[in-house]
């Protein structure tokens, strides 16, 4: 049975390794299939499935997954993506003995990621948002006894529990408000008041997850998992905030004062990421950067109105990251494209400017005879220009350009007038609501100014000018290579609050008290029993399938002084216990987490933000022990610490001798209950009714 | 003792780190080769935490399995108590000492002491010691960034610690303070430092040694700047620079923050930790301690013996067995009969690698290989600007004197046109503010490259390969312009010794073959260290080139033909490349016609080749991918496995297989009365095959510190060479991926065995005369053996 599932399933087809078939057309088969998907679904379009998860007194839980072409796109794109990266990492992690559980997490992520893209409602959304978390941080923990990769996956985790907090807060309102949480409820736009609150909410948690301006600090320090895991972040993950704003557009604009506020944080988040770019010297830290400049553009366009441009923006960027992070090792032999001239050549500036504003704006005049207008912002234009311009200005710095110059004259123009008609193309596909008295005129000059004397400060002055050399611009160097000192105030106030208490083992037998407590408190408002049976079974699928897929090899032989570091049955099992306590989704606490904000949000709203901040500073605990208990090799405090604990909590399932069951039939144990699970999570509709 | 004395003394613990575009293979503790190699790694083991040899269970391993023989056992035993003094050992202390080695009981208690080291807490992880470590890697990040340093140079003098002190000041009123309390003569500063932390001048060298070993890539690369003939501009970056920034943090961290790192150095330094010896480690198993009581002559002898040198004995034990298996293969063969008329001779590199491609061409037809540096006898400097590189095609140890460079004259208009259109993009991509509108412009065509690229579509190789590459008869038709540059004079006396040592003084066939190594790959920045190391780092296609054009040249000719070589009617030398990914041979020359049946012989020994090589490979697809695929991290295993260097005539080793573990070096005894050959041989060939050996050995033993670590989190630093991850120091040596794979070691780690087929007064001479060389083999970096020729 396993093996014909595993014969017949998709991923034979994309799996690692390519097929082993001579001619090379056949190497697109799994790509054809992806078209066939694609037109399958566009057919589909605008079709709902609604599934009710939970419905009684208090809990009103429905999953919803709706077709439309904005999703399929998606759909195609980041599938696109994620079977290329699967491929890749099939034949890059070849050495890597825990490779195959890497391979599983990526599919998972990626399952997760498709979810949160077809979703149509918020809990879905939430619960998608949620489960690419976790994998991310799974992912994150490739080598989790590397307490560096530890540290910035702690950092990535805890970052995002407080726009999950948002978020989650989000749905609740919803859910107490409307009695479900559908998009197209909020999008009707009944209760300005309300949704102005929630769509603030989900934005807070969109800054998290899209690294906008203070809540970026994560994303530059990812680079301790393996290449392809930051490549499918920054292409396929990163930008899930960016969708889920788009999904909501008609509804963001009725509310001038938060585009507003995305604006602002977009463009502030855009001018850092490029600031601080520039004082990099590593390649990967630089790409992640430039992917945190490129992210505050994207919410600045949202905020801006143009929501196709944003949304085209996000693929091409996607595309364009993967291949440089997947290709970053190419870059020691760094060619210096143009040589630090001393001197400008200011007759060369003004004849690619002339040229540049001819094509541009040639080409913007040509698509509005053939097509429909596009956006047509101003600001983005300026951007078009300045790209234009740096295209000439190296064309004209050739040696050849006197061939060069007409052909590459056309060139340029064909692609612009190309860029223009696609995004025609989608906005006419994916039919936004677009309203053009959106501008922020004073705002929108604003950043125009900024970036016009950025530009031409850059254009015009040599690199011996005075000015920069004044204390000012040293002054500012420094600042920009200490990041405003921003990281040093998170560092203090959030990542690590709880540094210097004492007596940890306490606490955490207090949480597992609070478990228990917390598991009964369900049993009072559940009186079918439905929940509990159902966070019983889920919970035992869990420990199985952690147990299963357990971090438990060391990458490389160990050498004299290095121990092996291992995780034991044992601390397998504490961590996924702990994992359960902040409220995930399809774990018990989910629910009861759920109760609690719900009631607060009812009868006690001030007790609101101290229960939110409670589930954050309960996961930072939490991550602070799986650290250093479990995953670092502080083996005094680990062994002191585990043979202390009550042994029957983890000694049930303990199996005495791990080493005797093959390998290969736990890879295939594991893929079925990785595909049992996902049934049994996503449509627990079966089990109950 | 003098500061700077002292400096210079610290620093003879770091490597040499070469920047990685051109990395070469060196011995990281080669300044420290006149001491025994047991002895370097005892005395340094506290600063660089290495081993320099596998775990005790590894050795458990070995011996359980017999690669460990009783015998060899004994015998390093005695030859170790041999050399610490001891003049009698009686047979039964000798046996008791063995069963001691032989015992589970020792096995346990290494590995208790294993354990007990590394949970031990020393001062490198004191959380200060990190936080000084980073913010100073950080800067030196900055500090090699062009983009901003500029604005910091206003005096091009201004080295490291004054771009520093300048950051420093601007970012924090406290360090403003800091260094109004100091004076303002850089000259001055490490000696005002070094009295206010009221050190003991004797300290000096192990608190720099402490301070130094946290750098290892930084540092070494500033050791490497101080090279006089580099191909590449480094900035301003000194040694004492980077002590005197240490230092001056190490102040700020007394004076201000009330830091107890500073108390913990002092510890530190005045109290070295002892090595325990023997008798300390077995002195708590119970079942030992019975055995050993009251016999004290055997406690006094095993006192004698510290935990290092017992790692060293299982170590050469186990290498032992190799050098008898080898030197019972090598019997030097009696009456071989006079073959066929030799068809063609080849002249390879004495690359590991070339050592299979020998035997498989040797059974394909009459051919006779020899073995050379792969430099070929020509040294200089190239600037190729059709590939935008510069390199030293030399060894490290040697600096050209001629400047060359490579030119490429095509007129193909509409493939200029193209590649221009294309590399535009590139450029205006890396500007400040035009990557945003030029992702969302070019950003759905990238979908199709990065498709191909990682399907690895050979249509999409030959459409790159024809845009951005010139076309091979350009390419041939601008070397021919490179080559009549050259004033062939300078080459004779090289070429002269090329054809000597390898004997090729008479008896030419028609057609010479000169064949260079290179290596081809994608989006690896380890590419160097699988290059040919004799070339610097570099493919030795062009070093094979010259070489050739000048052995074909008339006036070259004649004046070798005044010193006795004679070359025959009709002799050719020929240019060829073995690619060493694809175990595919190219010529490298349009003008001569080659039979078929040679170039025939040539694929057929490849074919032969890349099967065997292929069993060994992780991922058995064809090497065409491989060279191609973007996401192979292991291409080849390169020279991993290396084990030993046979200096002698091909008859020795001729129809044996050496598995691709050996270094042949052609030598003829006979033509070679006086040693000189000899005498060349050994100091730079020799030099050189011991650095790549002791470079794949230190990378698997001990790969933190002397390995660069795992290649799926490495981060790059332009032209500069590789971190791992966020942020590390700069990685030295070989990665992961070249030395294990999964957890299964593809190097065996052992050192260098030299045979060499010559006089043992002759050797011996060489060994008087150049000390460094004899100290390798004295101080066992390698080990010798001499066959004497009848």
């Amino acid at each position: 049975m396993l093996q014909l599932l595993e014969k017949y399933s998709v991923f034979t087809l994309i799996r690692s390794r390519p097929l082993k078939i001579k001619p090379q057309w056949l190497a697109y088969l799994p790509y054809g299939l992806l078209i066939v998907l694609g037109s399958f679904l566009f057919n589909l379009s605008g079709e709902e499935y609604k599934i009710d998860w939970v419905s009684n007194e208090i809990f009103q839980l429905s999953f919803a997954i709706k077709i439309e072409p904005l999703s399929t796109l998606m759909l195609l794109f980041v599938l696109f993506i994620g079977i290329n990266i699967y491929q890749y990492s099939g034949r890059y992690l070849l050495s890597d003995p825990s490779q195959s559980r890497f391979q599983y997490q990526l599919l998972l992520t990626l399952l997760s990621v498709g979810l949160f893209i077809l979703s149509s409602n918020l809990l879905t959304a939430f619960i998608g948002w949620q489960m690419i978390g976790v994998n991310l941080y799974l992912l994150l923990n490739h080598y989790h006894y590397h307490s560096n990769a530890n540290r910035s996956a702690k950092k990535k985790f805890i970052i995002n529990r407080l726009g999950d907090m948002c978020f989650f807060t989000a749905v609740i309102l919803c859910t107490i408000y409307y009695q479900e949480t559908s998009f197209s409820i909020l999008n009707e736009g009944t209760q300005h008041n309300l949704n102005l609150i929630i769509l603030t909410l989900i934005f807070i948690s969109v800054m998290t997850k899209s690294a906008q301006f203070p809540f970026h600090t994560w994303l530059p320090d990812t680079m301790e998992a393996p290449t392809p895991v930051s490549a499918l972040m920054h292409a396929g993950i990163i930008n899930a905030g960016g969708l889920l704003l788009a999904k909501l557009s008609p509804s963001l604009i009725q509310h001038p004062p938060l585009m507003l506020f995305i604006l602002s944080i977009g463009s502030i988040t855009f001018l850092m990421g490029t600031l601080f770019k520039l004082v990099q010297m590593d390649t990967k830290r630089q790409l992640a950067y430039s992917t945190m400049s490129q992210m505050g553009y994207m919410i600045m366009q949202i905020g801006l109105g143009c929501f196709t441009t944003a949304v085209f923006h996000l693929i091409t960027h996607g595309l364009y990251k993967a291949t440089l992070f997947l290709d970053s090792g190419s870059t020691l032999v760094s060619k210096i494209s143009r040589k630090n001239e001393t001197k400008k050549n200011y007759l060369l500036i003004f004849h690619s400017l002339v040229i540049s504003t001819i094509v541009v704006v040639s080409s913007i005049q040509i698509t509005k005879i053939f097509g429909k207008e596009a956006d047509g912002v101003l600001l983005l234009d300026l951007f078009m220009f300045i790209a234009v311009n740096e295209y000439m200005l190296s064309i004209l710095k050739k040696k050849e350009k006197q061939i060069t110059l007409f052909p590459s004259i056309l060139f340029i123009f064909i692609a612009c007038t190309a860029y223009y008609f696609f995004l025609n193309m989608l906005y006419e596909t994916i039919f936004f609501t677009h309203q053009k008295n959106l501008n922020h005129p004073a705002f929108e000059n604003l950043i125009g100014l900024i970036i016009t004397a950025w530009y031409s400060a850059s254009l015009f002055l040599n690199k011996n000018n005075t000015l920069f050399k004044t204390n000012f611009f040293k002054k500012l160097i420094v600042l920009i290579h200490n990041k405003f000192y921003i990281e040093l105030y998170f560092q203090r106030l959030i990542i690590a609050p709880f540094k210097k208490t004492n007596g940890r083992r306490n606490i955490i037998i207090y949480l597992f008290l609070s478990q228990v407590l917390m598991n009964t408190l369900i049993l009072f408002y559940d009186k079918e029993n439905k929940i509990i049976i159902y966070s019983l079974i889920t919970t035992l699928l869990f420990l199985i399938l952690f147990q299963i897929n357990k971090p438990d090899k060391e990458f490389f032989f160990s050498t004299k002084k290095e121990l092996k570091n291992k995780l034991s049955p044992k601390e397998t099992y504490l961590s996924i216990t702990l994992f359960m306590l902040i409220g995930l989704p399809f774990t018990p606490s989910f629910f009861t987490w759920f109760y609690i904000v719900k009631m607060s949000i009812l009868y006690a709203p001030k007790t609101l933000p101290i229960i939110l901040m409670s589930n954050i500073l309960i996961s930072i605990i939490v991550l602070h022990i799986l650290q250093d208990y479990i995953f670092t090799s502080k083996y005094n405090l680990r062994e002191k610490y585990l043979s202390s604990l009550p042994k029957y909590l983890f000694g049930i399932l303990h199996r005495d001798n791990p080493k005797k069951t093959n390998t290969h039939y736990k890879e295939k144990i594991s893929f079925f209950l990785i595909i049992m699970s996902l049934l049994l999570s996503f449509f627990p509709y079966f089990f109950f009714y | 003792m003098n500061v700077a004395l002292s400096i210079s003394e610290a620093s003879k613990i770091l490597p040499v780190n070469w920047p990685l575009p051109a990395s070469i293979a060196v011995n990281p503790l080669w300044d420290l080769v006149e001491k025994p190699i047991e002895r370097v790694i005892a005395e340094n083991g506290s600063y660089l935490a290495i081993n320099g040899s596998l775990s005790a269970e590894e050795y458990h391993h070995l011996l359980k399995k017999d690669k460990i023989t009783k015998n060899d056992l004994k015998k390093s035993i005695c030859e170790f108590l041999k050399k610490n003094k001891q003049t009698e050992i009686p047979e039964n202390i000798l046996h008791s000492i063995l069963n001691i080695f032989l015992s589970n009981e020792l096995f346990s208690a290494l590995n208790k002491n294993e354990l007990s080291i590394a949970r031990k807490k020393t001062i490198f992880q004191h959380h200060d010691m990190i936080e000084i470590k980073n913010s100073m890697l950080e800067f030196f990040l900055l500090y090699f960034n062009n983009h901003v340093n500029f604005h910091f140079s206003e005096n091009p003098k201004n080295g490291l610690f004054e771009t520093w002190k300048e950051y420093k000041i601007l970012k924090d009123k406290a360090w403003k303070d800091f260094f109004k309390t100091l004076s303002k003569d850089k000259s001055i500063i490490k000696h005002e430092i070094l009295t206010l932390l009221n050190i003991n001048e004797n300290l000096y060298i192990p608190l720099f040694k402490t301070a130094l070993s946290q750098f290892i890539g930084w540092a070494g690369l500033a050791k490497w700047s101080l090279r006089p003939n580099n191909p590449f501009s480094i900035k301003n970056f000194s040694l004492d620079d980077i002590l005197l920034i240490w230092l001056c943090h190490l102040y700020e961290k007394k004076q201000f923050e009330k830091s107890n790192l500073f108390n913990e150095i002092k510890h530190f330094l005045e109290k070295p930790k002892k090595n325990k010896n023997l008798y300390q480690l077995l002195n708590k198993e119970p079942f030992i301690k019975e055995r050993i009581k009251n016999n004290f002559i055997l406690i006094n002898t095993i006192e004698k013996i510290d935990i290092f040198s017992i790692y060293f004995i299982y170590q050469s034990a186990w290498e032992k067995k190799y050098h008898s298996q080898l030197i019972n293969l090598i019997t030097p063969q009696q009456g071989v009969a006079p073959s066929k008329k030799i068809e063609a001779q080849f002249i390879f590199c004495i690359d590991t690698r070339s050592e299979g491609l020998r035997r498989h061409l040797e059974t394909t037809g009459a051919y006779q290989t020899f073995g050379y540096a792969g430099f070929f006898g020509c040294l200089f400097e190239l600037n190729d600007k059709i590939n935008h590189k510069k390199s030293l095609q030399c060894p490290a140890i040697v600096e050209p004197h001629i400047k060359l460079s490579l030119e490429c004259n095509e007129k193909n208009e509409f493939k200029n046109i193209i590649s221009n259109i294309f590399s535009a993009i590139k450029e205006a991509k890396d500007q400040q503010l035009s990557p945003f509108s030029i992702f969302e412009i070019f950003g759905i065509y990238i979908a199709y490259f990065f498709y191909s690229k990682n399907q690895n579509i050979k249509c999409f190789q030959n459409f790159t390969k024809k845009i951005f590459r010139p076309d091979e008869q350009i390419y041939f038709e601008s070397l021919e312009n490179f080559l009549s540059k050259i004033d062939y004079s300078q080459f004779i006396e090289n070429l002269y010794c090329l054809l000597r040592s390898v004997g090729l003084t008479e008896n030419m066939s028609e057609y010479v073959f000169i064949c260079a190594h290179g290596s081809e790959m994608n989006n690896n920045p380890f590419q160097a260290t699988y290059e040919c190391g004799a070339c610097g780092g570099n493919n030795g296609s062009m070093n094979a080139i010259l070489a050739c054009a000048a052995l074909n040249d008339h006036s070259v000719r004649k004046r070798l033909e005044e010193r006795s070589i004679r070359f025959g009617k009709n002799t050719q030398f020929i240019p060829a490349v073995h690619n060493t990914t694809t175990d595919k041979i190219e010529i490298l020359t349009r003008s001569v016609n080659i039979p078929e049946c040679i170039l025939k012989n040539l694929s057929k020994a490849s074919g032969l080749l890349q099967k065997e090589r292929l069993k060994t490979l992780p991922s058995q697809k064809d090497c065409d991918f491989k060279k191609s695929d973007w996401a192979d991290m292991i291409p080849e295993w390169a020279l991993a496995n290396n084990a030993c260097m046979i200096i002698g005539p091909r008859d020795l080793t001729q129809n044996k297989n050496l598995e691709r573990r050996s270094f042949l070096h052609s030598y003829e005894p006979c033509l070679d009365p006086k040693g000189e050959i000899l005498e060349n041989i050994m100091t730079a060939p020799l030099i050189v095959v011991h650095w790549i050996n002791m470079q794949y050995y230190f990378s698997a033993t001990d790969p933190k510190i002397y390995g660069s670590g795992n290649k799926a989190i490495h981060n790059v630093v332009p032209s500069l060479g590789v971190m791992e991850g966020n942020i590390s120091d700069l990685k030295f040596g070989l990665p992961l991926q070249s030395v294990f794979f999964k957890e299964k070691r593809i190097h065996e780690p052992r050192r260098l065995f030299v045979i060499i087929y010559a006089k043992k007064e002759h050797v011996n001479k060489i060994l008087d005369k150049h000390k460094h060389v004899k100290s390798i083999f004295e101080g066992e970096w390698a080990f010798m053996h001499v066959m004497e020729p009848k």
